[in-house]
């Protein structure tokens, strides 16, 4: 069974069908890309994934567990956690703060929160929480390359490096599955190809599966294993890199029809 | 950490020389500025820590002030008090200490928070600062015409002066010792992550309305607290002047916006200017004598000059004094260095 399935999803904002009828199976352990034109609903579904859309139509399952239309923090819970296209960091807090948030629900999540509310008060037996929290933050931040950065305000960092601290708070959760929302947006070429190792490397070394959009092809070609291509909220192909490039469907989205008959 | 603890004892060294020497109208001020940090730092964690707007702070001040008050007049004093209604049963036989009328005066309040809270902090921004704001007005609507309970228009009087220095310097340590501890760990980094970013705080994990509703009922329970100590500074709860109104809410938000959204020392310093400044600036309403001229008083000339004092401290420190910063020893050295080296 798949990690993450999500069967015949449809979502409609009134007249407008942003994501129709799509199925999509994310096996555990792999890079999976979700490309495509801009307005394809790539975004729609991972607002659907995570819980901030509920779908019109269709069922989302995670671990076979259905999880379509929870809230986003039941679901974070559940071990899916993601970035954010237009980056949304604390931006008051610093970088390891930003980190250590992540780590709150596993402390405060239900029937633990009255005797953690008393703890932290009272300061008994939380200092070690505390500490253990700090120290997974900044291995997490080291992971990254961030750890020089750790007291500064998040806001203080540079494009690229909010990416990658997305990326961190996103890790910190205990998430199994990352959705990256155009992690390389805003990167110069060197960090680029920086992210497309760190991603590898987080992949292994943290079992975890990433499902990412991206519009840097030659990153979600070099990087992703399987490739969905979405234009006007319908899957037009899927499968690996060298089949979804060959495909005569997803040059006609990109580059229109004519350079269909030309290039025959 | 160690001159803090220098600094506590030496804090209640000072508070007791000032009742020694000091006359009664200073001792009082003295007492005010003590309730003042407790509505202050009370209403910083809800508006400055975890960023909902409340605009209900004097509604749950002046649900504290007639639990407690209820709660501390003997039953004598409410037989004749309660002229047009006889004050219900169990209330009107019992009469408790005031440690522990307080203690109550604030849970009441929590439950208050706790009931608003619930299905208002569905709501967000503007729509909860006008959901607080009503219920606020609600409570003093209720507060006029239930004269079974609160005495209606004729409102309480004669309360003990039970409120003196220590309780109100007591109950703000203890105020303070709270909302810090809180504010500095995960909860509190988990309520400034919901200020920053409520949807991005979401999708880490947070249940953004069990974290808000937890701190605005803590909130609440401290405006109760100092809505009792207040109650029984004043010695009189009248609902129909502007006492427990609105205006104290936006007095209240004066004092924090004026230390400095979100610093709870901040809290503190702006509720001791702002009891300092209104007692102090008194003298302008006095007649005066200027290059020769003499001026009779002019009521009212004393909040002219407040409200201007504020505008300029916007101007220099448009965070407010203390910014979202915490006062530290730290802090405090380096202004110093950067005032010798110049």
């Amino acid at each position: 069974m798949s990690l993450l399935t999500l069967e015949n999803v449809t979502m409609k904002f009134g007249g407008l069908t942003a994501v129709k009828d799509v199925t999509l199976r994310v096996e555990e352990g792999e890079i999976f890309g979700l490309i495509g034109p801009n307005g394809a609903g790539k975004t729609t579904i991972f607002n659907m994934i995570t819980g901030h859309y509920k779908p019109t139509d269709g069922r989302i399952l995670f671990r076979e567990n259905e999880i379509t239309a929870l809230q986003p923090d039941k679901i974070t819970r559940t071990g899916i956690a993601r970035t954010f296209q237009n980056i949304r960091l604390f931006r008051d807090l610093t970088v390891l703060e930003n980190v250590m948030v992540s780590q709150h629900h596993t402390i405060a999540s239900n029937g633990k929160a009255v005797s953690w509310f008393f703890k932290s008060v009272t300061r008994l037996g939380y200092s070690e929480k505390e500490r253990e929290m700090r120290n997974k933050a900044l291995e997490l931040l080291s992971v990254l390359g961030l750890e020089m950065l750790a007291n500064e305000k998040s806001s203080a960092l540079s494009y690229g490096s909010q990416r990658l601290l997305e990326i961190a708070r996103a890790m910190a959760t205990g998430a199994t599955l990352l959705l990256l929302d155009e992690p390389a947006a805003g990167m110069n070429a060197s960090e680029t190809a920086g992210l497309v190792d760190t991603i590898r490397r987080i992949r292994d070394d943290f079992g975890l599966t990433v499902l990412l959009i991206e519009h840097d092809m030659k990153l979600v070609m070099g990087l992703c294993e399987r490739i969905m291509v979405l234009d006007h909220g319908r899957t037009i192909s899927e499968g690996d890199p060298a089949f979804v490039q060959k495909d005569v469907r997803v040059i006609e989205a990109y580059l229109g029809r004519e350079w269909v008959t030309v290039g025959k | 950490m160690i001159l803090t603890l220098i600094a506590l004892p030496s804090i209640a060294l000072l508070l007791f020389l000032s009742q020694e020497l000091l006359n009664s109208y200073y001792s009082r001020i003295i007492t005010l500025i003590g309730i003042y940090g407790i509505m202050a730092v009370s209403l910083t964690l809800v508006n400055g820590i975890s960023g909902v707007f409340s605009l209900g702070h004097a509604g749950f001040i002046a649900v504290g002030a007639y639990t407690s008050a209820l709660l501390t007049l003997s039953p004598e004093q409410k037989e004749m008090t309660f002229l047009i209604e006889k004050l219900v049963w169990p209330l009107n036989s019992i009469q408790i200490p005031f440690f522990w009328a307080t203690i109550i005066a604030g849970l009441v309040a929590a439950v208050f928070a706790f009931l608003i809270g619930w299905p208002s902090l569905r709501l967000t921004g503007d729509y909860f600062a006008i959901a607080t704001l009503g219920f606020s007005e609600i409570i003093r609507i209720f507060a006029l015409n239930l004269n079974s309970i609160t005495n209606g228009a004729l409102g309480l009087k004669a309360l003990p002066d039970h409120t003196n220095v220590w309780w109100a310097w007591g109950w703000l340590l203890v105020t303070v010792a709270t909302v810090l501890s809180l504010a500095y760990s995960s909860f509190g980094r988990a309520l400034r992550a919901i200020r920053e970013d409520r949807v991005a705080a979401q999708a880490m994990g947070i249940n953004v309305f069990k974290h808000q509703l937890t701190a605005f009922v803590l909130g609440g329970f401290f405006a109760g607290i100092s809505g009792s100590l207040y109650g029984h500074w004043l010695s009189t709860i009248d609902p129909r002047t502007n006492t427990f109104g609105i205006l104290l809410t936006f007095n209240v938000l004066i004092m924090i916006v004026l230390g400095g959204l979100g610093s709870i020392t901040g809290a503190i310093i702006g509720g001791a200017l702002f009891a300092f400044l209104s007692e102090w600036l008194r003298f302008l309403e006095g007649p005066m004598n200027i290059l020769g001229f003499k001026i009779m008083g002019i009521s009212g000339m004393r909040m002219l000059v407040f409200s201007g004092l504020f505008v300029i401290i916007m101007i220099f420190w448009p965070r407010g004094l203390m910014g979202r910063s915490e006062f530290s020893w730290d802090g405090l050295v380096s202004v110093f260095k950067r005032r010798y080296k110049r």
